[in-house]
């Protein structure tokens, strides 16, 4: 009981201090909170996630010009246990090295090649090209508002869309298509000469539920 | 100009100094020389806090649709929240549970866990986990009266809690609410899931939210 009685003089200060909100301090509110979470859905890349660009050679790169590289691709599969609502963000785990002007495309449309010496070795664009009808959709306001567009971003948030209403993300259970992936390196003269240069991009590529 | 000035005391009854809540109503400016000024004033006790053990939420997590019975309803496990009534003064008083999301509840004496596109999630259930009620450090016995009756009389054990009514303790064999200045009871929070085929496919968040109120007697 001792306990409970040096409880009452900050109490009764609380209640004096509070006059205006009247009923407040006599109530309190239970949240009962919670989620369901839709079937679990698991994406896949090909061949780990790993695409690979070979040897590039210096000789092959020119003064002062960022140098394009033919795009290869992976196929992204994403797999749900039933139908479910889902969208997909990607992260881009070397974003510190995205550079502007690499591209005709906007930065915001870049994941970052990794760094060198400080350097940034360059950026690369992903594209996605669906197997069956369904369009890929974007959305920069968290699902609010959907725009049709070929290119994965980090900033978007991605769904698929199988109906002619392009704003509104539709339900999947089984999803394929070909990410294309296409690299821009920074001009040769930002970049240390005379050592190996290895092309780090890393992005995770996660689906969440909408 | 004149004023009417209407304060209710009840200063008597209380041992804390209480509150003068004072509102000062000043109309608009009629299209004439005089105005009322009205002053109403209340004094509450204020001297009741009800708190939740964990804030008051009790989070049921993530729970897979596969573990739904889509189109029925699906019991989640219970879960367990203490509530501590202490009064600066030990009075009479009674709790009176409104549901803020009364509007997706689905059955009598259940609370709703909100709606997604307009359909109902789910409802849950709240009851004095048995024989968990202490008043002033000695067991009580749950006792309820409709929401402004003052016949009181012990619900059926195991009883939900329903927003109608107003629960209070009494006395072992009593019947009439008794003073005390410190309450402690478990409450058992039941959800059921009940999700129609149109809610499969996407996450749906539970929102259940009650008001717990102290009604001095």
């Amino acid at each position: 009981m001792k306990k409970v009685s040096s409880l009452l003089f900050p109490l009764a200060w609380l209640a004096l201090l509070a006059p205006i909100q009247a009923g407040a301090s006599n109530q309190v509110e239970l949240r009962v909170i919670g989620t369901i979470r839709p079937p679990a859905c698991t994406p896949t890349l090909s061949n780990n996630g790993t695409v690979d660009f070979g040897t590039i050679h210096f000789s092959s790169m020119v003064a002062g010009q960022p140098m394009a590289l033919e795009p290869k691709s992976t196929t992204l599969n994403i797999s749900c246990a039933g139908p479910t609502k889902i969208g997909l963000n990607i992260k881009d785990n070397r974003a510190d090295s995205v550079m502007a002007n690499l591209s005709s495309q906007p930065v915001a449309l870049a994941f970052g090649l990794g760094k060198i010496d400080n350097a940034s070795i360059g950026i690369y664009h992903l594209r996605f090209i669906s197997d069956g009808d369904r369009q890929l959709i974007h959305s920069t306001d968290d699902g609010k508002s959907w725009q049709r567009g070929d290119y994965l971003a980090s900033s978007y948030l991605h769904a698929w869309s199988n109906s002619a209403d392009l704003t509104q993300a539709s339900q999947v259970q089984h999803l394929s298509g070909t990410v294309e992936v296409a690299p821009h390196l920074a001009p040769p003269e930002t970049l240390p000469a005379g050592r190996e240069i290895r092309l780090d991009g890393s992005a995770t590529f996660e689906v969440t539920y909408l | 100009m004149h004023f009417r000035h209407r304060v209710i005391c009840r200063l008597a009854l209380f041992r804390v100094a209480p509150v003068c809540l004072a509102v000062l109503h000043v109309p608009p400016v009629a299209a004439g020389d005089s105005n009322v000024l009205s002053m109403h004033g209340v004094i509450r006790p204020h001297a009741c806090i009800p708190s939740f053990a964990n804030d008051g939420v009790a989070d049921f997590g993530t729970i897979a649709v596969s573990r739904i019975r889509i189109g029925q309803a699906t019991p989640l496990p219970e879960k367990k929240i203490a509530l501590h009534i202490i009064c600066a003064a030990s009075h009479r008083f009674a709790l009176h549970v409104r549901d803020n999301q009364a509007d997706s509840a689905s059955q009598p004496r259940t609370f709703g866990l909100g709606r997604i596109n307009h359909e109902k999630v789910g409802f849950y259930r709240i009851r004095f986990q048995a024989g968990s009620i202490m008043a002033d450090g000695r067991p009580a016995r749950l006792i309820h009266a409709s929401g402004r009756g003052d016949t009181w009389m012990p619900p059926r054990p195991d009883a939900a809690i329903a927003p109608a009514m107003r629960y209070s303790w009494a006395g072992a064999g009593g019947h009439l609410p008794v003073a005390a200045s410190a309450v402690s009871t478990t409450l058992v929070v039941a959800p059921s899931v009940h999700l129609p085929e149109t809610l499969r496919a996407q996450e749906i968040p539970l929102t259940g939210s009650a008001t717990f109120e102290v009604q001095y007697l």
